[in-house]
């Protein structure tokens, strides 16, 4: 049986069939779990396609914000009933603003705690308004309202009491068919702010425009760097 | 127990490109199908996942598959159909040629131990680790395959070189 070693031996594996398998395996290597690897990508990819989608949208749904800043119109004779179904919650503060052709107008502060009307009365004017107050349920009337309040979301520390005197005035040019339609400011509608002296004073004028109306309140005695502020802090 | 070498695939193949050729030759009896067969073993090495504990379960690993691939390409329909041409080997008339052409005249799993046995050099127990068959019937097969060349050779008159 030696023999059959030595005629083994003598057999001899080709060198290119060495060469061409070598290439071979090189040109069939890859990496392990290759397969695995691309397939689990691809669901991957699909699973974050697919939760892409409602993330995307939420991105692009408009931002629902806690704190409502809400104008309220109604109408003289209706204005308590429309008013309940206002959003107004607990410790809101409503000012109301009558304007010159007696139409009212309620404006929903969440971020007021605290008012004082002035001492200034005048009924016979044209332009008079009154607060009504949530809590006391009462129409406290007066003309130039002066606020004060506090900006919760300005002072993060509660124990900060920012005190500033706002004077509102209301620029109504609605329809009277309107009368008790709901605008919330926190709808994408853009925020105009400009400096208007009337008579002596020098006011900071906020104007909201919707489709159909054009919201103005004018702010006295602050600068627009804080109504700027303000107003982004309950957007 | 030799310990697992650290070879990238060329290097497998330089170790072990004589162990398959020649047990693919053994078992195949034809030089071209043993390439195809020589081929097809390390591309399936390529393609395996196992990993070998030693070298020796690599070398047994080689082993079963070429066997494999052999036994496969025998069960090829067109293999049915035709008759192999044995290798120059097997007709060659050198005096030592003719033992390797009786081994070949046996039935493959004669062959198989024959080769493993006494070119291989290994063990009937590392055979029948390998093979995953009981010592014993490797030692009865390893016992009839000498017996069958005793009786081919004997034909031929060429008993006394066994």
């Amino acid at each position: 049986m030696k023999d059959y070693k030595k005629v083994n031996e003598e057999i001899e594996v080709p060198q290119g069939l060495v060469d061409q398998t070598k290439a071979l395996m090189n040109q069939r290597v890859k990496p392990r779990g290759f397969i695995f690897k691309r397939v689990a990508f691809a669901v991957c990819c699909l699973f974050v396609f697919m939760f892409s989608i409602p993330l995307v949208h939420s991105f692009n749904a408009p931002k629902e914000i806690e704190k409502e800043f809400v104008f309220n119109y109604h109408d003289k004779e209706g204005e308590l009933a429309t008013f309940e179904t206002g959003t107004t919650k607990t410790n809101d503060v409503v000012l109301f603003y009558e304007t010159i052709d007696y139409k009212d107008a309620i404006v929903y502060f969440p971020f007021l705690t605290q008012i004082n009307v002035s001492s200034e009365l005048n009924y016979k004017d044209e332009q008079y308004g009154y607060i009504y107050n949530n809590e006391t349920k009462q129409k406290e009337y007066g003309a130039n309202l002066s606020l004060t309040y506090r900006n919760r979301l300005e002072s993060k520390d509660s124990s900060e009491v920012i005190n500033k005197e706002i004077t509102l005035l209301v620029e109504d040019k609605r329809t009277p068919s309107c009368f008790g339609e709901m605008v919330n400011i926190n709808k994408k509608q853009s925020i105009d702010l400009y400096e208007t002296r009337i008579k002596e004073d020098e006011y900071v004028s906020a104007v909201f425009k919707d489709d159909q109306y054009r919201y103005q309140i004018s702010f006295k005695n602050i600068s627009k760097k804080d109504i700027q502020a303000f107003i982004s802090s309950i957007l | 127990m030799l310990e697992l070498l650290d070879l990238n695939h060329e290097e497998v193949v330089d170790y072990y490109k004589d162990l398959v050729y020649k047990l693919a030759c053994s078992q195949v009896r034809n030089e071209s199908v043993a390439q195809d067969v020589f081929q097809d073993v390390f591309l399936r090495y390529i393609r395996n996942k196992k990993k070998f504990e030693n070298e020796d379960h690599r070398k047994g690993w080689f082993i079963k598959v070429t066997i494999n691939c052999s036994r496969s390409y025998f069960t090829q329909t067109y293999m049915k159909r035709e008759v192999p041409i044995l290798m120059d080997f097997a007709d060659n008339n050198k005096a030592e040629n003719y033992i390797y052409y009786y081994v070949l005249k046996l039935p493959r799993k004669y062959r198989l131990v024959i080769h493993l046995f006494y070119y291989e050099e290994l063990s009937s127990k590392e055979i029948s680790e390998f093979l995953k068959i009981k010592e014993t019937t490797i030692r009865s097969q390893l016992k009839r395959a000498r017996v069958l060349l005793k009786e081919y050779m004997k034909e031929d008159g060429f008993d006394e070189r066994l």
